[in-house]
């Protein structure tokens, strides 16, 4: 009873996917498979996780909310990252990290404000600031970035902890940290969970559910913007929007790892397996060759398979 | 007097009001309205004000679709592919209506019937169908026949621009809805499910309807977009569908449903697109374009629900009386 | 003819919910369902509404076996099901929703003047005239639950299903609904009538069934039954009604507790005046909306800030969060709005204030709720898996366990079985005794009567369009005197 207990948990569609989409992966492609494959597959979903974690808290505070912003923020902070330069390359480095997050979580302030102040919505407050952050970016660079990326944050995908590329070890690190620590320990977390599952009941207990709310987007964005860091250093260059793909995949990751939309449960963990998930897809359909349309077609189809199996509301008869 | 108090407290009169405020402006700006202006302005935006109708369905039964824009850009393809193929320009425009159709029903399919998550199952579809219009023409290009482009910017019935009559269209569609039951059963589904299931309504088939209404009205988006640009691009629609649920939001129509309708999305998406072409023509560099847009869209957005919701008014009223 | 349920059971998941139900109705009888929180009341009715499939068993309604597989089909045969949280839409109006289960038809268009006229010859009944082109969410709640009823009555009922639909109408709108209850007993309708107030169901109702987890134990007549005979078979066991008759004193040289000169009544603009003594239980009686939940809210700080003098010292509260650290407390009767959290597990609940806001530890999560008489597995569990009455005292046991100064209580035993409600209120007394202080707002005047002969030192305070209208102490506490308090106009004019 108990392992069926276990078993029955909200981790288990991801899993079974993870290990399906390797064995098809396999079955597909010879190389998929190798050290190589596997350890890229890893950067990207790293990246993924990253972004995912912020928007699974953002999605665990309630009221429907949502960041459609990760994309842009991802976007601004990779072009801008960049650009720090106090002289020592590995200053500059150290430098960036708080940077971005700052960058990110300005933007996730004016989405918080803008949903607990103003009382947007969150999926239209997000949406136009990301509008207003990709013309920012644009308002910036004059639409022609030019991004020298430094050689210490290229090391993000360079440098080997054993056999693993360093990022996917740091993010699992600070994934399982964040987890447990943060989500579910600290005070904050649980706080978190409580506002967003019945606000009017937290506040009745005492709970600033506003303050805690607008954090949850600020912890958001500053993720995104960590994220938008991480994806400029293993790409290389940074081009306009070039995480704009990433919004919609950090939501769905989170969605697939068993977080509810309605807000007030959720885990982190559970968006790193749906990050995966994701990842596999797209990394199989590139190792066919796929023309680019036929792709995304194909992706689109198993996420509408994925949503039909995993999320769907309740019979409204029982 | 009663007449005008019901004017003023119509949920799609703000926006009403802003675009005509803003029609000035831009006249002003312009050196003048004229008839060539508004036919101009509404042959470019009739494909987002029908995209602003039929998502603006959605929204009131406590949906969304966000699989619109991606529509559209199917049709577009869909029209300049047929027509290369062979096709006559009236069977293409009605091959690309049918598309639409069939994509609004199938997320009709998955949302009503499968009961996903409206914004995510319109996210999968609008990848899926943007895929599709991305795998029949990969790159911009192709041509439709002129005559398409006349037609369009043309008049119906001697003296009624044709892109009107296509909103036309759809406004009477949804006109002739309202006034059977079923109109009363999607405000009443908009404020709450469970409720509505209770009181014998057909749940499932009413959301069904609503996003096959919203393909449709997308069809006719992109047959506007298509005639009115007469050649094939995939990605054409693509910023459509954030856009006209700003539109629909700054028209009134209130996003947990039940609360607004297809005035308000004409007006506001009307709102917003002489707005933009007031950016547009301010002569602004094209890259300081796009930011000020967004700001536009977020103050739009946000000032349209800060004055909506009762809390913040009675606080707004407060203060303005403290300080008298 | 009439209604024969035989052997009905129905399992949400591993739940059952009900087990072997029967029970036979005749026309145009009235019939009573009794039973405490969980026993299967609302599921049985929700299961011939068409709203929740049956996983067994047979239903005979007029001769005929049937199983609705939707509230529609379940319309087309006259079987109306109402509840109060399952029926109306606050942004249609009034006679929108009168109509919207049958729309009257002109071709295929709504008749829209049918709608009127339809909706106006039911609220004429109701006396309710006034109300058929407002929005349903501009109304009182009590116009909201009369108008349900009418939503119900125009379908034209053969069986009507009523569920809690009068906890909360006022004396005189309860007179009328019990008007129309006899008139459908003429026409042959048979009613359904799901209440917790004794009162109302010996008024109206010609039998009575009583559920008992899930099962029904039994049909009998309304009159051959006692108050305390229905209810000692609702539980099981003899039930103390909790009437001890301490020493009733109105012991007003008792140390103050706190002082609140300014207690602001925003729905009618008024302002009061409260001391709270030391062990005091202060009962808040009157009609539904003259000021009673503002006056607990007013003082919890959720309308804006207060200023109070606790032991001497002047504070000012003006949210949740200083009311909690200045040792007050909340408990709301609606618990899915303003109490539980629904998709988090028994500790959590319970650890919400005092681990959260107070900081502090609250050790071991099961020996807080055995303390507390909460029927649960283990902490980990969600609370949802509780039946109602035991949510309600893991919300109580939230609170109690900060140690509350002052415990501020609306209306905490709303739709709760009595064994629960009596084990709240010893909780309550407990928490008086103690040297601290509850205000408690309840609809049920006996409650009141109850909970204050169960307390050393207790008053009633009655309110009357946003004012205090009369404060009973001691041997005045009574039903009586509750009524007349709630009614002063009437009084004058009977004096005139």
């Amino acid at each position: 009873m108990k392992t069926l207990k276990k078993l029955n948990n909200p981790y288990l569609p991801a899993i079974i996917g993870t290990v399906a989409l390797l064995i098809l992966g396999q079955c597909l492609s010879k190389g998929f498979l190798s050290m190589n494959n596997i350890s890229s597959i890893l950067m990207t979903t790293s990246i993924l996780t990253l972004a995912s974690i912020g928007q699974a808290a953002v999605i665990i505070s309630g009221d429907s909310g949502l960041d459609m912003s990760v994309g842009a923020i991802m976007s601004m902070t990779a072009l801008f990252g960049p650009m720090i330069n106090v002289g020592s390359g590995v200053a500059s480095f150290i430098l960036m990290i708080p940077a971005v997050m700052l960058m990110g979580a300005v933007v996730g302030a004016i989405n918080g404000t803008g949903v607990q102040m103003l009382k947007v919505v969150p999926l239209v407050m997000t949406l136009i600031m990301s509008n207003v952050v990709d013309g920012f970016s644009i308002m910036v660079t004059k639409g022609q970035p030019s991004v020298m990326v430094g050689k210490e944050l290229q090391g993000i995908s360079k440098t080997l902890v054993g056999p693993l590329r360093i990022l996917p070890t740091v993010v699992l690190i600070v994934l399982i940290l964040l987890e447990v620590l943060f989500l579910r320990r600290s005070r904050y977390g649980r706080s978190l969970f409580l506002a967003g599952n019945n606000r009017n009941a937290a506040n009745l207990c005492g709970i600033n559910s506003k303050k805690i709310i607008i954090l949850a987007y600020v912890f958001g964005g500053a993720m995104a913007g960590f994220a938008g860091l991480m994806l400029v250093g293993y790409a290389g260059t940074a081009q306009m929007n070039m995480a704009s793909s990433y919004t919609m995949l950090s939501v769905a990751a989170v969605v697939i790892g068993g977080t509810k939309l309605t807000g007030g449960k959720g885990t982190f963990i559970g968006g790193a397996l749906g990050a995966l998930v994701l990842v596999l897809i797209t990394n199989i359909l590139q190792a066919l060759n796929m023309a680019a349309g036929l792709r995304s077609l194909i992706q689109g189809i198993i996420l509408i398979v994925i949503l039909m199996m995993n999320s769907r509301a309740p019979k409204l008869r029982q | 007097m009663n007449k005008v108090k019901k004017l003023m407290s119509w949920n799609a009169f703000p926006a009403l009001l802003l675009f005509v405020i803003f029609l000035g402006i831009n006249g002003v700006m312009t050196g003048g309205l004229s008839v060539s202006f508004f036919r101009s302005f509404i042959s470019t935006n009739a494909g987002a004000i029908c995209v602003a109708i039929g998502v603006t369905a959605t929204i009131l039964v406590a949906g969304t679709d966000i699989s619109l824009g991606s529509i559209v850009s199917l049709v577009n393809v869909v029209i300049v592919t047929a027509f290369e193929k062979g096709f006559s320009v009236p069977q293409a425009a009605l091959l690309g209506l049918l598309t639409a159709v069939l994509c609004g029903m199938f997320n009709g399919f998955v949302v009503g019937i499968m009961r996903v998550n409206p914004l995510l199952a319109t996210f999968a579809t609008s990848i899926a169908f943007a895929g599709i219009a991305l795998w029949i023409l990969p790159y911009p290009g192709g041509y439709i026949d002129f005559t398409f482009g006349d037609w369009y910017l043309g008049n119906m019935f001697g003296i009624i621009p044709t892109p009107v009559v296509l909103i036309a269209i759809l406004v009477l569609i949804w006109i002739f809805v309202m006034k059977l039951p079923v109109g009363l059963h999607i405000y009443a589904l908009g404020k709450d499910v469970k409720k509505a299931y209770a009181s014998g309504i057909n749940v499932a088939a009413l959301r069904f309807f609503v996003h096959t209404f919203a393909g449709l009205a997308a069809g006719v988006a992109g047959i506007c977009i298509s005639a009115n640009i007469c050649a094939g691009s995939p990605t054409v629609g693509s910023a459509m569908s954030m856009n006209s649920i700003a539109a629909a939001v700054i028209g009134g129509v209130s996003l947990n449903g039940g609360i607004g309708g297809i005035w308000s999305g004409i007006f506001g998406a009307s709102f917003l697109s002489i707005l933009i072409s007031i950016v547009v023509s301010a002569n602004l560099s094209s890259i300081v374009q796009s930011f000020i847009q967004g700001l536009i869209l977020l103050i739009g957005v946000t000032v349209s629900i800060a004055a909506s919701d009762k809390e913040i008014k009675t606080k707004i009223k407060r203060a303005i009386g403290g300080k008298r | 003819m009439g209604l024969i349920f035989q052997n009905i059971s129905k399992k949400y998941g591993a739940v059952v919910a009900i087990k072997h139900a029967e029970m036979e109705i005749e026309n145009g009888e009235v019939r009573a369902i009794l039973g405490g929180n969980g026993s299967g009341k609302s599921t049985l009715a929700k299961a011939l509404g068409g709203l929740i499939s049956k996983n067994s068993g047979e239903i005979i309604f007029d001769g005929q076996s049937i199983d609705f597989k939707s509230p529609k089909e379940a319309k087309k045969n006259h079987v109306i099901m109402t509840s109060q949280e399952l029926s109306l839409f606050g942004n249609l109006t009034v006679e929108e929703n009168i109509c919207i289960c049958d729309v009257p038809l002109k071709g295929i268009f709504t008749d829209k003047k049918r709608i009127k006229e339809k909706s106006l010859e039911i609220l004429k009944v109701m006396k309710l005239e006034n109300i058929a082109t407002k929005k349903v969410e501009d109304l009182a709640p009590n116009q909201q639950y009369m108008v349900e009823l009418a939503k119900a009555l125009v379908q034209e009922p053969k069986l009507l299903i009523i569920d809690e639909i009068t906890s909360a109408l006022y004396r005189e709108d309860v007179e009328i609904v019990d008007d129309i209850i006899k008139d459908l007993k003429k026409k042959g309708c048979m009613v359904l009538f799901i209440s917790h107030r004794m009162s109302e169901l010996y008024a109206m109702c010609d039998s009575v069934t009583i559920m008992k987890n899930g099962e029904t134990l039994g049909t009998y007549p309304m009159q051959e039954k006692t108050e305390s005979e229905l209810l000692s078979l609702m539980v099981g066991s003899k039930v103390e009604t909790g009437r001890q008759h301490k020493n009733r004193q109105a012991k007003s040289e008792k140390d103050i507790l706190i002082k609140a000169p300014h207690i602001k009544i925003p729905s009618y603009g008024t302002e009061e005046s409260l001391e709270i003594r030391k062990g005091e239980i202060i009962g808040v009686a009157g009609l539904q909306g003259h000021g009673q939940t503002d006056l607990v809210n007013s003082l919890y700080g959720n309308l804006g800030e207060i200023k109070i003098i606790i032991d001497g010292k002047e504070v000012s509260i003006h949210n949740s969060r200083q009311a909690v650290s200045n040792g007050f407390a909340f408990i709301s009767g609606d618990r899915e709005r303003d109490g539980t959290f629904q998709e988090r597990n028994l500790a959590e609940n319970l650890a919400a204030v005092k681990e959260l806001v107070k900081h502090e530890k609250i050790g071991d999560s099961r020996s807080v709720l055995d303390s507390f008489n909460v029927k649960y597995d283990n902490p980990g569990q969600l609370i949802t898996a509780l039946s109602g009455g035991n949510q309600q005292k893991v919300v109580v046991g939230r609170w109690l366990s900060t140690k509350p100064r002052l415990l501020l209580a609306n209306d905490p035993t709303k739709g709760i079985d009595v064994k629960a409600r009596t084990d709240l209120h010893k909780e309550f007394v407990k928490l008086a005794e103690e040297g601290n202080a509850v205000i408690m707002i309840s609809s049920d005047d006996d409650e009141l009567v109850n909970v204050t002969s169960m307390a050393e030192c207790s008053r009633v305070i009655v309110m009357y369009e946003g004012h205090i209208s009369a404060i009973l102490e001691g041997d005045a506490i009574t039903r009586e005197n509750i009524s007349a308090a709630s009614m002063p106009i009437e009084e004058k004019q009977m004096q005139a």
